[in-house]
């Protein structure tokens, strides 16, 4: 099985090349198609304003003091004792006022902007008041309604405000015809709202499957970690787009960057399981480090937090974003996995948006470009989700063979215990053959064979009297007829084995006029009463009566059955034959007789007994019931 | 003896000794006389052709056909002649196929001439002598089968609890008397309820006793 899945391995890799690779193009062709393409020539690019730093909240009237000229796109960065706003102001002279819509175009700003014009407000980017209203990526446009352009000089003022002190910026001013600037606004709104839109609901989804798979599959913790990753990041990039806030900045700036620092843990956390290493140590110090982190963000004071805080904040993620990264990095060169490869890639492209956009954030590069790292989450999402779900699917796909592979086993395992079970039925069959064939052959030499012998060597003397040679003859018979009554099943009752013998006997006892007593009582199975013990039974009976016939002269015989005990405690059967006859020493004087007796009570692990009776003599069998 | 009837007794032997051995035996009885002694099945059905015997006795394995074939064919002849069949050991196999045939019992070869009278003469008195071996026998048959082919057979054989009591007796060894002493019946009682017991065998065997015995085994 392990071959077959060997080859599937590789293909799973392939398909999630091909799906980064497409990401990636689908990516960039969407930058190319969203970036800033070249304006209509009709329309008018404002380079540069005067800017006055100032609470002021109605536009400037001709050039207030503190006022300079600044080239757009431009942003005052200058301490934390100034004003959160200030005016950006310029004139335009136009020949002749337009006769269609006209609009006037602001790609970046920060945060927030108003838009006057010949002292008329066009429009805002929502409230001035704490909580001000966010545009960290939305263009604004505003159109001008007709007749306001007049010919002449017309006054334009902006009112840019920021959420913290000392800093804002306004980028680019465009003023032109509606159907030229309405499009390109559209086009910026799709790429930098609507596509972050798309992005959070995205992430969201995404978080919520692998939180469910996560708890699904308990053993597998990254799936949750990897969840809230992926709602972290969400949450940032949502906070991007949200205009209106519900909650005070300070409150909202402190959980945006906690959406960013925690990510960094959940990223740490996440690969360390995934990667399936324990690193206890290092995992509670991350977390006490964030932990007493998000404290102290809310501890500070506004001013410290905006100055300190965040910026250190940031920077501590973004260097702690570098730990699994080159952890991740590490283990590729040991493992050279491909699915650690994807990540890698992943996490560089991850960490190089973020990058620039730290360099955004402390103020080292040009706002107007926004912030970048949202843009790749759906290509990391898709490709990380791409990756999860194959592991799963090819775990699944292992559990499947893994069983494929059990079933044969056990299959092949019945197969073989079947195989082994037939030769040793047969070899048992042989050996039971081959062990009766050798009782039979051993009892064939001692009875019938020693018979004939006998009665050649007393034919051939003409002598022999008659009777002596009859009498042999009845002896091998009634030996041959023991012998295949031992092939009877006897059940492994006792009473079935005395039964036969009875049908043998009472014959001969009619004839010699002696009287039979069947006192044969019911007693328990003997167990695995097979032919060799039938006969060893019957031939101890053969030669108890015969012995009694012979040299007893008795006038009544006795046959009995019962359950007795054992010397050592176990039951046992017993069976005795009595007669009244001369005694022990008729036994005894028979010679071979009772030698042989106790040589097959030994070998049936039978004890075999003999007591005077006064008159007469009791044998005794006591065969244990194991 | 004052008997005057005559029973006719017809010998299915094939070894001349034995039979001779036998038919001696048989017509040195007074009441028994020897209608015919043959060696071989075909000779049987002639004489039963042309005369009713009033016993039967034959050898199982003969030259040209079974001593059972002859049972058999008393059967299809509507003959109330009794069966008996002479076999050298007496081994179960044997006579349970011939009770099984409707034979009422078996001799042996070497038995002497007075023991084989006797048992004629029993069997002829409404005695149905019945050996350990044969009760044990039919105690297994009754036994809860082990095999289909034994359910088929005991499904058909159903004997009382009396009757089964007494096929313990036997197969233990105890003659009839005895066992009415044991169940506190007369010896009668005791006969009449082996009499039953063969003919529950016989109604249920004559045809198909040599098939069932096949699937049995025992042949």
């Amino acid at each position: 099985m392990t071959q077959q899945l060997a080859p599937r391995k590789p293909r799973y890799h392939r398909r999630i090349t091909l799906a980064t690779a497409v990401t990636a193009l689908l990516l960039s062709l969407l930058s190319v198609a969203f970036s800033n393409g070249e304006m209509n020539q009709d329309s008018l690019l404002i380079s540069r304003m005067h800017f006055n730093q100032t609470d002021a909240t109605l536009p400037p009237v001709g050039l207030e003091e503190g006022t300079a000229e600044y080239s757009l796109p431009h942003e005052w960065r200058n301490g934390y004792r100034k004003s959160y706003a200030g005016w950006y102001s310029t004139t335009l002279t136009l020949e002749v006022p337009p006769n269609r819509l006209w609009g006037i175009f602001l790609p970046n700003v920060r945060m927030n902007a108003a838009v006057y014009l010949n002292g008329e407000l066009l429009g805002h980017g929502g409230r001035f008041e704490e909580p001000m209203a966010r545009n960290w990526t939305r263009p604004l446009y505003y159109t001008i309604p007709n007749g306001l352009l007049l010919p002449g000089e017309n006054s334009i003022a902006i009112r840019i405000a920021s959420t913290r002190p000392g800093k804002g910026m306004l980028g680019e001013v465009y003023l032109g015809p509606d159907e030229t600037l309405n499009p390109f606004y559209e086009s910026r709104f799709f790429v930098r709202v609507t596509l972050l839109q798309i992005v959070v609901a995205s992430l969201l989804v995404c978080s919520l499957f692998l939180a469910l798979m996560g708890l699904l599959r308990k053993r597998e913790t990254f799936y949750l970690w990897f969840a809230a990753m992926t709602a972290c990041w969400a949450a940032f990039v949502w906070n991007l787009i949200m205009v209106d806030i519900p909650l005070p900045t300070r409150i909202w700036d402190i959980l945006r960057i906690l959406a960013i620092g925690w990510f960094v843990v959940c990223m740490i956390f996440f690969i360390h399981r995934y990667l399936g290493v324990t690193r206890p140590r290092l995992e509670r110090g991350v977390l006490t480090t964030a932990l007493i982190g998000t404290g102290l963000l809310f501890l500070f004071p506004t001013p410290l937090f905006y100055r300190f805080g965040l910026p250190l904040w940031d920077v501590a993620a973004v260097v702690a974003g570098i730990y699994p990264g080159w952890f991740a990095f590490v283990n590729y060169r040991r493992t050279r996995s491909r699915e650690l490869l994807m990540l890698l890639i992943c996490g560089g492209i991850i960490l190089l948006f973020g990058l620039l956009d730290l360099l955004t954030i402390l103020d080292l590069r040009d706002k107007s470009w926004g912030y970048l790292l949202p843009y790749p989450a759906p290509l990391l999402m898709l490709i990380v989700s791409a990756m999860m779900t194959l592991r799963f699917v090819r775990a699944a796909d292992q559990a499947e063979a893994l069983n494929l592979t059990l079933e044969q086993r056990i299959a092949e395992k019945g197969q073989a215990l079947e195989e082994n079970y037939r030769r040793l039925a047969s070899l048992q069959k042989e050996q039971v053959l081959a062990e009766e064939r050798e009782r039979i052959m051993r009892d064939m030499h001692d009875g019938i064979g020693g018979h004939l012998v006998t009665m050649l060597s007393l034919v051939e003397h003409t002598d022999t009297p008659r009777q002596r040679i009859v009498d042999l003859v009845r002896e091998a018979l009634s030996d041959l007829r023991l012998m295949i009554d031992s092939f009877e099943p006897s059940d492994d009752d006792l009473g079935s084995v005395l039964g036969i013998f009875r049908s043998r006997l009472a014959p001969i006892l009619e004839q010699q006029q002696i009287e039979l007593r069947w006192q044969v009582a019911d007693v328990p199975p003997i167990p695995q009463l097979g032919p060799q013990k039938v006969l060893h039974l019957l031939r101890i009976l053969q030669e108890a009566t015969t012995n009694v016939l012979k040299h007893a002269g008795a006038s009544r015989l006795t046959f009995s059955t019962g359950e007795t005990a054992l010397p050592d405690g176990a039951s046992g059967v017993y069976l005795q034959v009595i007669d009244n006859g001369r005694g022990i020493a008729s036994h005894q004087g028979g010679g071979h007789g009772l030698k042989n007796m106790r040589r097959r009570a030994e070998a049936i692990g039978a004890e075999l007994s003999l007591e005077d009776a006064e008159p007469g003599t009791i044998l005794r069998l006591t065969i244990p019931l194991v | 003896m004052a008997q005057t009837t005559d029973y006719q007794v017809l010998l299915v032997e094939d070894e001349p000794a034995t039979r001779q051995r036998l038919a001696e035996a048989v017509a040195r009885h007074p009441q028994l006389s020897i209608v015919a002694a043959v060696g071989n099945v075909a000779e049987a059905r002639t004489v039963l052709a042309r005369t009713r015997p009033d016993v039967l006795l034959t050898d199982i394995g003969l030259p040209d056909g079974d001593g059972t074939e002859i049972i058999a064919e008393l059967g299809r002849l509507g003959y109330e002649t009794e069966a008996m069949v002479i076999t050298v050991f007496g081994d179960e196999r044997h006579v349970i196929r011939a009770v099984e045939a409707g034979a009422t019992g078996y001799l042996l070869k070497d038995d002497r001439p007075e023991a084989i009278t006797d048992a004629i003469m029993e069997l002829l008195a409404g005695g149905s002598p019945m050996s350990a071996s044969i009760a044990r026998y039919l105690l297994r048959r009754l036994q809860p089968p082990k095999t289909e082919a034994l359910e088929s057979a005991q499904a058909e054989l159903q004997l009382s609890q009396r009757e089964q009591e007494v096929l313990r007796q036997i197969a233990k060894g105890f003659s009839y008397a005895e066992i009415s002493d044991l169940l506190n019946v007369s010896t009668h009682t005791v006969a009449s309820h082996l009499k039953s017991i063969y003919r529950k065998i016989g109604v249920h065997s004559r045809g198909e006793a040599v098939f069932e015995a096949t699937q049995l085994g025992l042949i």
